[in-house]
């Protein structure tokens, strides 16, 4: 296996946030992350990304090198991350923010516009990060992350499919397959289903902080079992995996 | 691969603009207008060199300060560091007015520098959280600092012989010294020339911690040791320009926006542009001071001119720039 978390605890404060998750993965595959909202999924891969701020215990070993103990600079050569809101306290253009993937980590210009080409940001480079849409604001970092990632390497996005339409879903999808095909491993959060469904080879599933499932997609992204445990009918039509949204009008108190 | 370009243009205007506040500054004296005989050009030179090194040091470390706060809005004395000299040169003061004059035979350099160290110890350790810089409580924590070591100035002059008052009112209102002491402006020297190559190397680094804390930590920053660095290596520079020429606010808040309006918000440029125009704006503001006759052939405190010319310049640029780079 390439990336092995061994008996993973994350804290916030005095709150557990992840406890005890002992899981692996291997290199070339896309692990989509589920769970409700407050499950740990982002605490998760955060901690394992090495960037979660409070305390944590436990090991994360990628390829071999416990990234735990790795210092910053040493763990930025390996993993690449995208957080759920990005945030840029200064003026740059959409291409000087792709460009910090080499603020530290040595990357050349041809990095950052295959960056810019894969994510078809092109056409957004030079205009003010700030002066972007949320979903352009993802693209722009997705981008960051790709000229930071060397294929092969460790992939952990954040819900990066929050802001985005269907047609930048889309493409960000293609480029995760992309390099998944390539050899890198993708940790990717996600509260849509469906994408799981249609994205990953492999699901982990947070529930409470502990890990519900986790294993092939076809196994953990059980209709009956995800109903249980998201309060949600779910169906399969086609072998597409789509919940059952009947919206239900009920009296509001008072 | 850098995160801004060259643009000559700017950066020709920054040195001209310095060029300009220099001459400006040898061709103006205590009596207004005239070229220098040698012994005063000497003097002229003294007060550029000392506005040089106290100005960069603010500049410079007005853009550190920015880049750690992640805000616009802070200045080198967000640490508290001239209120803390303040109230320290107050106290010296008092005691020295009380017969040991000995305490501020030195223009107050002592005094000031222990007040500043002081208050820079007291703010970081406040401001930290975990063993580790918290740039929201680090401001607060300087704020609190500050507004304290300003009441107890208050207090301590209050109890002060009026004819010792002159003197501290003087100091707080900044002044560029024309033969400055020799120790304080080679130690702030040093301090600038240093701490600005330390900026040149690091200065991607401080374009990635512009980004939240765990983008920076996954672009490789380690954001605990850099804002250990940021906040005691600005603190030096602020407190070492304090120590040489009293506490002068603004221009460690007006060089950087200025610098940022005209190059963008890549740090290369900013840690080079900042302390160049932070220098010629002091100068620029020695020099003005002494064209502006007052009654009672007094002068300007250069505080009050840094403000004045520093103020407008910055609202011109940043109407002319749409709010760019704010």
């Amino acid at each position: 296996m390439s990336l092995v978390i061994d008996s993973m605890c994350v804290w916030h404060g005095a709150r557990a946030a992840v406890q005890g998750v002992s899981v692996s993965a291997r290199a070339g595959r896309i692990v989509a992350v589920i769970g409700r909202n407050g499950s740990g999924k982002s605490s998760l891969v955060r901690a394992i990304a090495g960037v979660h701020p409070g305390r944590r215990t436990g090991s994360t070993s990628w390829r071999g090198r416990d990234l735990s103990a790795a210092s910053a600079l040493d763990r930025a050569r390996g993993v690449a991350y995208v957080a759920q809101r990005p945030l840029v306290a200064a003026d740059f253009t959409a291409r000087e923010v792709i460009a910090l993937a080499g603020a530290v980590v040595p990357r050349t210009t041809e990095h950052v516009e295959r960056a810019i080409d894969a994510l078809g940001v092109r056409d957004l480079a030079d205009r003010p990060f700030a002066a972007l849409s949320g979903g352009e604001q993802q693209r722009v970092v997705l981008a960051r992350a790709l000229a930071q990632h060397d294929l092969g390497g460790l992939l952990v996005l954040d819900e990066p499919f929050n802001a985005m339409d269907l047609a930048e879903q889309h493409r960000v999808a293609g480029a995760v397959q992309c390099l998944a095909s390539a050899g890198s491993l993708v940790l990717v959060v996600l509260h849509d289903l469906a994408l799981a469904d249609a994205l990953a080879h492999e699901v982990w599933w947070m529930d409470a902080g502990r890990l519900r499932a986790s294993g092939p997609r076809e196994s953990v992204l059980d209709a009956a079992a995800l109903g249980q445990g998201f309060g949600v009918r779910f169906e399969r039509v086609g072998g597409s995996l789509r919940p059952v949204i009947a919206p239900r009008c009920e009296p509001l108190p008072g | 691969m850098t995160a801004v370009g060259p643009r000559p243009a700017a950066w020709l205007v920054i040195v001209a603009t310095a060029t300009i506040a220099v001459i400006l500054r040898l061709v103006l004296g205590a009596r207004g207008w005239s070229w220098p005989t040698l012994e005063i050009a000497d003097l002229r030179v003294g007060a550029i060199v000392s506005a040089t090194v106290a100005g960069a040091s603010l500049g410079l470390s007005g853009v550190l300060l920015q880049a750690l706060l992640r805000n616009p809005l802070a200045s080198p004395f967000v640490l508290g560091l001239s209120s803390g000299a303040g109230l320290s040169v107050s106290i010296a003061a008092l005691v020295a007015s009380s017969g040991a004059a000995w305490v501020i035979a030195d223009g107050g350099m002592v005094a000031a520098s222990v007040g500043s160290a002081v208050a820079l110890v007291v703010v970081v350790a406040a401001g930290r959280r975990h063993g580790a810089i918290e740039p929201v409580t680090l401001l607060l924590a300087g704020v609190v600092v500050a507004s304290v070591a300003g009441a107890l100035t208050v207090l301590v002059q209050y109890l002060m012989p009026p004819s010792s008052r002159g003197d501290l009112m003087a100091w707080s209102m900044g002044r560029i010294p024309e033969l400055p002491e020799r120790v304080p402006l080679v130690v702030g020297g040093v301090l600038l020339v240093s701490i600005g190559c330390w900026s040149i190397l690091r200065a991607r680094w401080l374009d990635a911690a512009c980004t939240a804390d765990d983008e920076a930590s996954s672009l490789g920053v380690d954001l605990r040791a850099l804002r250990w660095r940021l906040v005691v290596l600005s603190g030096a520079l602020a407190g070492s320009s304090v120590v040489l020429c009293g506490p002068i606010a603004f221009v460690g808040f007006v060089a950087p926006h200025v610098a940022r309006l005209m190059l963008g918000a890549g740090h290369r440029g900013l840690v080079v542009a900042s302390p160049i125009l932070g220098a010629a704006l002091l100068i620029a503001a020695d020099a003005l001071r002494l064209a502006v006759p007052l009654p009672g052939a007094g002068k300007l405190p250069v505080a009050v001119v840094t403000a004045i010319l520093g103020g407008p310049i910055f609202l011109w640029v940043l109407r002319r720039q749409g709010g760019r780079g704010s």
